[in-house]
């Protein structure tokens, strides 16, 4: 088990994924693939409440900020707008089914 | 391994993250697990008006599958003595 985030445990923490997300969340568990068990979410740009239970997996974080004490969601000084959108590194293949199309077309032949 | 035991030589030291989001981190790097997770305290955003997303974060823990680069200060690394190690460690696990 990764010890790394037991200094993070029920705690308020960013967290970043590979989506671009970021969500603002106290840690309740981790595994050693890094899945986390999260629990009143919130959005850490608009501040809106996602979920009170949320579980990401672990492939698709980027990173784990420990949120320092009193600091607010990021919305209530900046509304959010002006706010550069991270960068979506999801590892897949645009318009995939499109690909599988055309091998499915050429199979046919 | 290699790269496992190289990183826990360099804690305590200043290093750079880049990652594939683009973001770059410049923080101490305080501990190194197997899977190159990393975790770096009193980080600074190195584009932070781009990016407050980690504005009031200090202490971040990073996945290693991330990680983009890690930049190194020239004196933190002997390159001729992990070139060899490396070497070594294919040779071994050649055989």
């Amino acid at each position: 088990m990764s010890p790394l985030l037991k200094d993070f445990l029920n705690k308020r923490i960013v967290v970043v994924t590979t989506e671009g997300q970021c969500v603002c969340a106290t840690l309740e568990g981790f595994d050693k693939s890094t899945n986390l068990l999260l629990s009143e979410a919130q959005d850490r740009i608009s501040g809106s409440h996602l979920a009170s239970s949320y579980m990401v997996r672990g492939s698709q974080i980027v990173c784990c900020g420990l949120l320092e004490d009193g600091a607010a969601a990021l919305g209530s000084e900046e509304t959010g707008a002006g706010v550069t959108a991270l960068k979506d590194t999801r590892n897949i293949v645009e318009d995939e089914h499109l690909v599988w199309k055309r091998v499915w077309a050429s199979r046919k032949q | 391994m290699l790269f496992f035991s190289f990183f826990k030589t360099l804690v305590d030291q200043e290093v750079t993250v880049e990652l594939k989001n683009d973001i770059e981190l410049k923080g101490t790097l305080k501990s190194v697990d197997q899977f190159l997770n990393l975790k770096l305290d009193n980080i600074e955003c190195s584009d932070a008006s781009k990016y407050p997303h980690l504005s009031s974060v200090r202490n971040i823990f990073i996945r290693g599958s991330t990680v983009r680069y890690v930049y190194l200060n020239k004196n933190m690394v002997d390159t001729n003595l992990l070139q060899d190690a490396a070497r070594r460690e294919a040779m071994s696990s050649k055989n």
